[in-house]
């Protein structure tokens, strides 16, 4: 039996992206094991972290997640300029995730929220630093996942290839569906 | 995927969306945001990522490392409640 070389891609990109998955798994795990063991402490720096930038970014990112689609849409319609407009789109909205971010970071950085043994933040108890270095460690390797996916979506703006625009868009889905489960884990749960 | 169906699922994912930061600050538990999350992610899987229509093995692929998570934090959960 053989595979098309499209098949082949198709199997190596859900390969990448189960790798990537487990990855995060590991975190996940982490955050699971510290969130039952420090509840409070977690609940408590949920509050802290600014919600009007992570529901914002989650807005940004969903609408990101549908703009790739449709120009994986638009490509197989032959549409190509409605596509290119709509990764320049995807661009942009990445381009204003990892903005936000940053400003986050910042504001945390200020008031000595920072991973590890500096921290210097409010005082919620034992845990408090964990939970803002797991802050830290996921949100960080995610937005590196972004940049990855910002490289990856401007090459196929570039080289409007219709196969390597689909594979980007599978790698975009998945930046946001794990972005999904932040959003919640380090803004939204602070009931235990 | 159609149009009409991506633009159905966005519209989903929004609403979802909303709803899961209304019903946090109104003091819902993690339980609710979970579930709003896994929903959220089941949509995006399933449409944008054509998972409901993907190659057995792609589906199988996907399943497997949602599988393997799940163990883990139930591992990790486990090791807390039993310690």
């Amino acid at each position: 039996m053989t595979m098309s070389d499209e098949r082949r891609y198709r199997l190596a990109i859900w390969i990448v992206i189960a790798s990537e998955t487990l990855l995060f798994a590991g975190l996940f795990a982490l955050y699971a094991s510290y969130r039952a063991e420090y509840g409070h402490a977690f609940s408590e720096g949920v509050r802290d972290d600014l919600q009007w930038i992570g529901g914002t970014n989650t807005l940004v990112l969903l609408t990101s997640s549908f703009a790739i689609a449709w120009a994986v849409h638009a490509m197989r319609a032959g549409r190509a300029r409605t596509a290119r407009r709509c990764l320049e789109l995807v661009i942009v909205l990445g381009l204003a995730f990892l903005a936000l971010k940053l400003v986050e970071w910042g504001v945390h950085v200020h008031d000595g929220v920072v991973p590890g043994v500096a921290y210097s933040g409010p005082d919620h108890g034992p845990g408090t630093s964990l939970f803002f270095t797991l802050y830290f460690a996921m949100t960080g390797l995610h937005a590196l996942h972004v940049v990855a996916g910002l490289a990856l979506v401007t090459w196929v703006r570039v080289s409007q290839r219709p196969l390597a625009l689909e594979l980007v868009a599978l790698y975009w889905h998945f930046v946001d569906a794990i972005w999904v489960f932040l959003w919640p884990m380090f803004y939204l749960m602070s009931s235990s | 995927m159609t149009g009409r169906t991506l633009i159905v699922t966005y519209a989903a994912l929004v609403a979802l969306a909303l709803t899961s930061w209304l019903t946090a600050s109104l003091g819902a538990g993690t339980g609710v945001a979970l579930a709003f999350a896994a929903a959220k992610a089941l949509a995006i899987a399933l449409v944008f990522m054509e998972l409901a229509r993907a190659h057995a093995a792609d589906r199988a692929i996907a399943a497997i490392a949602v599988f393997f998570v799940a163990l883990l934090c139930a591992g990790a959960l486990a090791d807390v409640a039993f310690r």
